[in-house]
């Protein structure tokens, strides 16, 4: 028995991404950044991620 | 829905068989024969519309791009969809397969996108016959596929944020002043290389020149020793027979006048005496001119020749003509100074063009701003390296030592002509001698023996002048070397014995050769650093001007501000800038760690395939798939068929089991342990379970190869579960396929006319398309 094709809930990727992002390890990032670069324009996306590790350097 | 689909042989004449049609109804029951077409029509029904089935089956896509034509689906329930796949030209592995490239796509005529066609129409496939351990790992490979699709839209997302950081992160490596700053120093460095190799070349240069002239002595004083008494006792002998040579031409000029005394009553006596008069005077003029002209000729430093100096005048022109415009150009370096400093500002300020602009031509030549910009760059950069003033005290001195060396050839040349003029007065005076020739009845010949041997005397005595010139002229030459004294001197500060100085010098020009090279080698340094530094400081300008006021950059200064260019804040910004570019393509790049992970964990679950070595991306795409799983097993399902409804604990993928608790004991089993129909019955239930259709999509729910879950009362079971699903509008429409479950066509040949007419209907139509199709009952 297999589920084949685009054949998953509508949230599945959503769903999975989310238990990736609360793995230990560097793809809660990699996923914040993934969604950040699918969601946003190009500039919202630099500015966001550019004031972020500037906040963190400062720290 | 209503699905008709068609294929076409391909260009070697191959074609696969698929259905006819599937026809409309909320749950449709389809039974055939083996080999007709069943399963691969709906997969190519979930290719079309953007689904990957072929993404756990590299095989089958390979059979299917090479083994038909095109194949053509629409799919009709008010606007038709229409398909047209055309296997020409796929990739070779399903996963570099892009959607968009599989042929086209329609809606009632239009072109559609990937998007549009997912929002109106859905496959989704459960198959029946493989284990559990197999069914895990296929929604790992389909996951796969989803996060694949991702991955590619993030790239150029990703290329694109790459690129505005990698522009931010040059910009603000020109901006900050710690390059201006580690440029400086290098100057600094190479200023101070350039003045050890001044440093180490001055004195050994001036040894050399005064190894050079301490030679340059001895020679002199050697060939004054060895020379000097032959050129006195050549020009003894020279003034000897200048002496003689006088004194034939006056033996001469008598011989002349006797003959023509001896003629009585001659009237060429009186004219004769007063020739003889003419040319001894202007013979002593031309003497005294000549001695005149070897003594400015010694002055100039030029041969009294007339060739000769025409030549060193036309050069001394040459030269005047060169330093006069080197001159000009010095005076008119702080207009170009100027210039070239407006023309830079106008071109930093002229922001639309690009470097690549063409701004001019030059002799026919485009000049694009880059160009211009550095040329001038350069050309200002040499101006303000330039000693301007003592550039210009230098011409000047080199102009004046011209001039007066032009003043003094003008009078050697004019003293050249005056001899010249002299001469010639004493031959017109000599042509009267010869007219008198004619009044001289029966003594021609003897006058004519006298003229000659008057001609061949002063012909003598110029010709020896001229060699007692140039030897009293190489005999000064020689006196104006060094005295003994003088070369001691030099000897003594040389610190060389005289028979070392030979040796000593060329070995000193060996060094100096070197040093010289050093030298000129730190001077190029320190050219070079003195460009990069007004290349660092323009860029500079330019780049925090950029940064400060482009409209580009303005989410550079909604992010971060731009302050003070300090070295900490531009240190941090750009620190931040790289960071950020690590993130970004670290998500790029860790999408596609996550796919390959997940593939890699389907076929470790699947077919018991070893995993690679554990990155921490393939570590936490472990932990998210044992949740995801957990999670799945969690359903009350689930949890009923296979752990009795206990809790489950743990799912553990590396080696892929599950583990619950069973009154108070820890169970860990296999997933390979779950191997009865029931256990499997209530995944595939659960899976149906999960499905849920989305607002305005019409969700295909196949349900492929069930034989396994038709017989007894799973059937029934089943119907309900679908009817409840249709009802509950989780899916739209429901195709189950089975396999033929008995000879229809057989059975009702042998019923003959007792055949039911169901039988009759099933039996025909196996008979001509192989398969037939039912609606199931919504109970």
């Amino acid at each position: 028995m297999s589920e084949a094709g685009n054949n998953s809930p509508p949230n599945d990727l959503d769903s999975f991404l989310e238990m990736l992002r609360a793995a230990p390890g560097p793809a809660r990032r990699s996923v914040d950044v993934a969604r950040l670069l699918m969601s946003e324009s190009t500039e919202a996306v630099l500015a966001a991620i550019v004031k972020d590790e500037f906040e963190r350097q400062g720290e | 829905m209503r699905f008709e689909f068609a294929s076409a042989p391909s260009s070697s004449g191959l074609s696969l068989p698929v259905l006819p049609e599937i026809p409309d109804g909320p749950i449709v029951w389809i039974e055939g024969r083996n080999g007709i077409g069943k399963s691969l029509s709906v997969r190519l029904l979930d290719l079309a519309t953007g689904g990957s089935p072929y993404a756990s089956d590299p095989e089958a896509w390979k059979s299917l791009r090479s083994g038909t034509g095109v194949i053509t689906i629409s799919a009709n329930n008010g606007d038709e969809l229409l398909f047209r796949l055309d296997p020409e030209g796929w990739a070779d592995v399903p996963a570099r397969q892009p959607w968009d490239e599989l042929g086209t796509a329609t809606i009632g005529g239009e072109p559609a996108t990937r998007e549009q066609i997912i929002e109106r129409l859905r496959v989704v496939r459960i198959a029946g016959e493989e284990g559990l351990a197999r069914a895990i790992g296929s929604q790992f490979v389909d996951l796969a596929a989803e996060v694949d699709e991702l991955a590619d839209r993030l790239g150029s997302r990703a290329d694109a944020a790459d690129t505005s950081l990698d522009a931010l992160i040059r910009l603000l490596d020109h901006a900050a002043s710690d390059r201006a700053e580690s440029v400086a120093a290098k100057l600094a460095e190479a200023e101070s290389s350039l003045q050890q190799a001044d440093a180490a070349l001055d004195p050994v240069s001036r040894r050399l020149r005064l190894l050079d002239q301490a030679i340059h002595a001895a020679d002199s004083l050697e060939a004054l020793t060895s020379r000097g008494p032959e050129l006195i006792a050549q020009i003894e002998a020279i003034g000897q027979e200048l002496h003689d040579a006088h004194r034939r031409r006056d033996d001469a000029v008598a011989e002349l006048t006797a003959t023509a005394a001896s003629r009585p009553g001659s009237t060429a006596t009186k004219e004769l005496a007063r020739i003889e008069k003419l040319v001894a005077r202007r013979e002593k003029a031309a003497d005294k001119v000549a001695l005149e002209v070897s003594q400015i000729a010694g002055a100039a430093n030029v041969a009294p020749n007339g060739a000769l100096v025409a030549e060193a005048r036309a050069q001394i022109v040459r030269d005047l003509e060169t330093e006069t415009a080197r001159r000009g150009d010095l005076a008119r370096s702080d207009a170009v100074r100027a210039f070239l400093t407006r023309l830079l500002q106008l071109l930093a300020d002229a922001e639309e063009l690009e470097g690549r602009a063409v701004v001019l031509e030059l002799s026919g030549q485009p000049v694009t701003r880059a160009i211009l910009q550095d040329a001038a760059q350069a050309r200002r950069s040499v101006l303000d390296q330039t000693d301007i003033a003592r550039e210009v005290d230098a011409t000047d001195e080199r102009l004046r030592y011209l001039v007066e060396q032009h003043e003094a050839l003008d009078a050697v040349a004019d003293a050249l002509g005056r001899l010249a003029h002299k001469r010639d007065m004493v031959r017109e005076a000599l042509a009267q001698l010869d007219q008198l020739e004619s009044g001289l009845e029966g003594a021609k010949g003897q006058f004519r023996a006298a003229r000659e041997k008057l001609d061949t005397a002063i012909q003598d005595a110029e010709r020896l002048t001229l060699t007692k010139q140039e030897a009293e002229r190489a005999l000064a030459a020689l006196a104006e070397g060094a005295t003994e004294p003088e070369l001691q001197d030099l000897v003594s500060a040389a610190d060389v014995p005289a028979e070392e100085l030979i040796p000593t010098r060329d070995a000193l020009r060996q060094e100096v050769g070197d040093l010289v090279r050093a030298r000129e080698e730190a001077q190029r340094a320190v050219d070079a650093c003195r460009l990069a530094a007004a290349e660092a400081q323009a860029q500079q300008e330019q780049s925090r001007d950029l940064l400060a006021s482009e409209p580009e950059w303005a989410w550079f200064r909604s992010a971060v501000g731009v302050r003070d260019w300090s070295a900490e804040w531009t240190d941090r910004v750009r620190r931040s800038a790289a960071e950020a570019r690590e993130a970004v393509n670290a998500a790029s790049r860790n999408t596609k760690g996550v796919a390959d992970a997940l593939r890699d964990i389907a076929a470790h679950v699947s077919d018991a395939r070893a995993l690679p070595a554990e990155t921490p991306i393939i570590k936490a795409v472990i932990a998210a798939c044992e949740e995801r799983v957990r999670a799945e097993f969690m359903s009350e399902t689930i949890r009923a068929a296979l752990f009795d409804g206990a809790v489950v604990e743990a799912v553990d993928l590396r080696n892929p089991s599950v583990a619950w608790d069973e009154d108070g004991l820890r169970v860990i089993r296999p997933f390979s342990a779950f191997s009865s129909g029931e256990q499997a019955f209530a995944y595939i239930q659960a899976r149906i379970e999960q499905v849920r259709k989305r607002a305005d999509e019409h969700l295909l729910l196949v349900l492929d190869e069930f034989s396994a879950f038709i017989a007894g009362d799973r059937r029934r079971l089943l119907n309900r579960l679908l009817a409840e699903r249709i009802h509950a509008r989780a899916v739209s429409q429901v195709v189950l396929i089975v396999p033929l479950s008995q000879d229809y066509v057989t059975e009702a040949a042998e019923a003959g006319d007792a055949a039911s007419p169901v039988l009759v209907r099933r039996a025909a139509e196996v008979e001509r398309v192989g398969y037939f199709t039912e609606q199931a009952e919504l109970t």
